[in-house]
């Protein structure tokens, strides 16, 4: 943790957490529910 | 490597006593703990919390019994032909087992004794592969499939299914092995992201990764639970935690070669079941979420989080898979190790120091000591020897009349025998935290407090009161509420005093 961010899945919309290290990092996310991988521009929502 | 899978049976040792293995403590278990072992012999879902969700309602109930899950499906959902087993370290009496230790043994003697073991190590036996049990099944390259085992997806916006059990490394220049815990989400048949948190495992790969060499790794998926205990210890870097586990286990834990390194790289021959493979330099995985040990998701994690590449999966024949963690992700009774540990160290600062209360939730980041204060100033010193150690935030000293395993007496005293303005220093945000802890609000430095509820010695302070023990001893229960009276009484869990 000690922090987290809020990201948004543009395939299932759901949210999960990522650490705020990984912000611009130019890594893909991975959401945990669809298991779609996708950059952070993608995201619908981000939040600190 | 190429792929291959090689079977056989394990070379009689007729005359020489049975090593500590999963399957002894399980017969231990069967004989001293009658009905704490069940199987569950319907399919379950390990990747589709079927085995979380089958652990949560039997908590409810508060049983916490070993179970083997006799038809677990694996990750290409078919039914596995290795069992999964969950619990087997989860209560006293499985611990005071897995220690050879009586039904009577306190929860502060089973302390003491992971202290006792972690000073008496034990230098580890070196056999061969035809003495192996864990050699029986060798699957090499493509035949090492971690999709074709039953593991388990643990908590809810887990980022995939994990492997929560102890990896072991060796520094490159001391030689020393070193066991820890480490979640690592499956992402392939042969690859796992493994995350690793700046402790003694970190140091070790990053002097492999500076010199761009692969660091050999080992995961044992099922042994006996005083090898997963030994795995809990934190000490100092140079110790080889292979001859602490010794100690744990009470004898040498053998040792064989690893498919992959050779004898470069020794892995456990009694274990159910060993992963090896390389943590490879330079390259980092997406990893998680995770529930974690404080009880809250971990984040999706990068930069810490390494590849883990399989090599070999090898298993003795009846082999079972293991996972230590609860529906919480916790491991409770397991970590008891660690109040060993806080234990030597407050006590080196304090010899009156009587218990030490570290495993729970509760007690995660904060730990309940209580203690014979002989000066003013003992509390101070036993806060300060606590913080030197793990990932110490909030440390209460009581004094030793206060069981710090019960929470009723911990606030009773809180209430009773703190001034918040005099009792209660904080300490600004000047230590390493855990990551893990949800409240940092940096990534990893914490600020601490010592609350001193320990009575004053200079002044007189009211006594406790109470029933004198000279009635107590006089008074014979039953004399006055015969047994077949007593017997037909509730129990009566809502009455907070008692």
């Amino acid at each position: 943790m000690g922090q987290c961010a809020l990201i948004v899945c543009p395939q299932c919309q759901k949210e999960f957490i990522v650490s705020p290290h990984m912000l611009g990092l130019g890594v893909e996310f991975h959401c945990p529910f669809c298991d779609n991988y996708f950059p952070q521009e993608a995201s619908p929502k981000v939040k600190v | 490597m190429t792929a291959q899978t090689t079977t056989r049976t394990t070379a009689s040792r007729d005359k020489a006593p049975r090593p500590k293995s999963l399957a002894s403590f399980l017969e231990d278990v069967k004989r001293e703990l009658p009905g704490e072992l069940i199987h569950v012999t319907k399919v379950v879902d390990p990747a589709h919390y079927d085995v979380t969700a089958i652990i949560k309602k039997l908590d409810a109930l508060k049983k916490f019994p070993i179970i083997i899950f006799d038809k677990p499906l694996n990750l290409k959902g078919q039914i596995s032909d290795i069992p999964l087993i969950m619990n087997a370290e989860i209560s006293r009496g499985k611990v005071q087992v897995a220690l050879d230790l009586p039904r009577s043994a306190s929860r502060v003697d089973i302390a003491e004794e992971c202290l006792r073991r972690e000073e008496h190590r034990v230098p580890p036996q070196l056999v061969s592969k035809e003495e192996a049990p864990v050699k029986e099944v060798i699957k090499v390259g493509e035949e090492a499939d971690l999709t074709k085992l039953p593991i388990m997806r643990h908590h809810e916006m887990d980022g995939g299914p994990y492997i929560v059990m102890a990896s072991t490394v060796k520094d490159r220049k001391t030689g020393v092995y070193n066991t820890s815990y480490h979640r690592m989400e499956i992402k392939g048949p042969r690859l796992t992201a493994f995350y690793s948190s700046p402790r003694h495992l970190w140091r070790i790969f990053k002097d492999y990764e500076d010199n761009g060499l692969e660091c050999p790794v080992s995961t044992v998926l099922g042994h006996h639970p005083a090898f997963n205990m030994g795995a809990c210890y934190q000490g100092p870097f140079e110790v080889d935690e292979y001859h602490i586990i010794g100690g744990y286990l009470g004898e040498p834990l053998r040792l064989v070669p690893s498919e992959t390194f050779g004898d470069a790289f020794m892995v456990p021959a009694d274990a159910d079941m060993v992963m090896e493979g390389a943590l490879i330099p330079g390259k980092r995985m997406v990893e998680g979420p995770f529930g974690e040990a404080p009880g809250y998701l971990g984040p999706q994690r990068y930069n810490t989080s390494l590849r883990y590449e399989v090599r070999a999966i090898t298993y003795r024949r009846g082999a079972m898979i293991q996972s230590i963690i609860t529906p919480e992700g916790d491991k409770p009774w397991l970590d008891i190790a660690r109040e060993g540990a806080y234990l030597r160290r407050v006590r080196e600062a304090v010899p009156g120091v009587k218990a030490v209360c570290k495993s729970g939730r509760h007690a995660h980041y904060s730990i309940y000591i209580s203690m014979k204060k002989m000066a003013e100033g003992d509390q101070g010193r036993a806060a300060a020897a606590a913080f030197t150690f793990d990932h110490t935030k909030n440390v209460f000293v009581f004094d030793e009349d206060i069981d710090v395993f019960d929470p009723t007496d911990i606030l009773w005293a809180l209430a009773t025998r703190v001034q918040p303005q005099r009792d209660i220093s904080i300490i600004k945000d000047v230590m390493r935290g855990n990551m893990l802890d949800p409240s940092l609000g940096d990534e990893i430095k914490t600020s601490a407090m010592i609350v001193d509820a320990t009575r004053p010695l200079g002044r007189p302070y009211s006594p406790v009161s109470k029933c004198p023990e000279d009635a107590l001893a006089r008074i014979k229960l039953e004399d006055f509420v015969p047994r077949e009276i007593l017997d037909r009484i509730p129990l009566d869990r809502t009455t907070y005093w008692a």
